[in-house]
């Protein structure tokens, strides 16, 4: 890292979603919406920062984890906190978003993205992604079937096998 | 006091009062804690946006004892986060809700409890006791909850008012007894207040619904306020899974939202 980047990573890392006073703050909503602990959704939000530096500073289009993007989807809700205090303010630039649009050439133009993410994060922070929230390819693009389910009218059992 | 200053906080608790919650041995735990200076406190000021004005942020990290302290397993429900990144800051409240999280029941902290070192000779678990976070108490240790008890009554005695532990006082004791201090009936601080309120809050979310926070759908918390249960209530949005994208796969849009 730079001198420039390194400042720059402070400022991203320093950058707080959780209001102090709210009842609800964001990593208590991140959990809730994920079945997550606090724990787990407080490294899953390390992981979408250093996800966001590595994005301003790669040469290249990035692409999350599913668990990475879950934090950002959810940023993306808190709309005055992603636009202005964090892209605005914190940032200095508009990062926008993109879904897919879907097929075989999407599909592998993303697996190449998420490889090359793996990649720039190792070179960057000198060590791997961690498994629990970078899984591999296969499994990043694989288990996608998700809903949502209101778990005050069904029980979620899991599956012996798939 | 001999016997008192070998014990944590907790674990004088555990033998003087049956009654104690799940959150007094937590929040007695983390203040221990930070008084040891394993862990350490650190408020910042900020300043989000204009229309929230400043806001105060208090961190815990690892304090100057963090490397050195042997820890016993009733810590490591707040210490264990820490381990791997000692750099790490995290919210004071969210550092609780995680400890809380962790312990989930009064039967499983305790259960921790009773395998340190000092009150190993207290307390036997048989194989059943130990599926069950149960455990009986040996002659050894009824023995000794009555000389704890004891010591403990003694120094409520010498202090039988707020006003009688002035700061220095507080100082002194603290030196020999460490945190079993905030056990004294007249003890007050804005710390301890701090730690009771937030581990209150969580498990006002806990208990009310038996899921970690309720926002939605017309819950009524005592502890939440009129604008973040409207601003849930409203929320209808629907998101579909990812796709493989480079973000997001279906975001349906939010149905009522709150927005500026």
């Amino acid at each position: 890292m730079t001198e420039e980047q390194k400042q720059l990573w402070l400022k991203i890392k320093s950058f707080e979603l959780d209001d102090p006073a709210a009842s609800l703050s964001f990593s208590d909503r991140l959990a809730r919406e994920n079945g997550w602990t606090i724990e787990y959704s407080l490294r899953a939000i390390e992981e979408y920062k250093k996800f966001i530096f590595l994005l301003l500073i790669a040469q290249h289009a990035l692409t999350p984890s599913d668990q990475v993007d879950q934090v950002w989807h959810l940023h993306l809700l808190y709309t005055e906190s992603y636009w202005v205090d964090f892209c605005e303010h914190t940032l200095g630039r508009k990062i926008h978003h993109g879904p897919t649009k879907g097929g075989e050439k999407e599909q592998s133009k993303y697996t190449d993205w998420y490889e090359k993410t793996k990649e720039v994060y190792r070179s960057t922070f000198h060590y791997d992604a961690p498994d629990d929230f970078w899984p591999s390819s296969e499994n990043r693009f694989s288990d996608l079937h998700f809903q949502r389910v209101n778990i005050n009218q069904n029980w979620i059992i899991k599956k012996f096998f798939k | 006091m001999m016997y008192l200053s070998q014990l944590s906080p907790a674990e004088t608790l555990f033998l003087t009062d049956e009654k104690a919650l799940l959150k007094d041995f937590l929040k007695i735990t983390l203040l221990d804690l930070i008084l040891k200076k394993v862990l350490k406190t650190i408020e910042v000021t900020r300043t989000p946006s204009p229309a929230e004005g400043t806001l105060v942020y208090t961190y815990v990290t690892t304090g100057p004892n963090f490397k050195t302290h042997s820890f016993k397993e009733h810590e490591e429900f707040f210490t264990s986060t820490f381990v791997g990144d000692e750099e790490y800051q995290i919210l004071f409240r969210n550092l609780v809700k995680i400890g809380y999280q962790k312990a989930s029941k009064r039967s499983y902290f305790t259960s921790r409890l009773i395998k340190t070192k000092t009150l190993e000779r207290c307390f036997t678990q048989n194989f059943f006791q130990k599926i069950f976070n149960s455990y009986s108490t040996t002659s050894y240790g009824v023995e000794f909850k009555r000389i704890i008890s004891k010591e403990l009554d003694d120094l409520n005695k010498q202090f039988p008012n707020k006003k009688s532990i002035d700061h220095q006082k507080a100082i002194e004791l603290i030196s020999v007894i460490g945190a079993n201090l905030f056990l004294l009936k007249n003890i007050d601080y804005e710390l301890l207040n701090q730690i009771d309120s937030d581990l209150t809050t969580e498990m006002n979310k806990k208990d009310s619904n038996g899921d970690f926070s309720n926002g939605c759908s017309g819950c009524a918390w005592v502890s939440f306020d009129g604008y973040s249960s409207d601003f849930d209530s409203g929320c209808s949005s629907s998101f579909g899974g990812d796709g493989g994208c480079s973000g997001c796969g279906g975001c349906g849009g939010c149905g009522g939202c709150g927005g500026s």
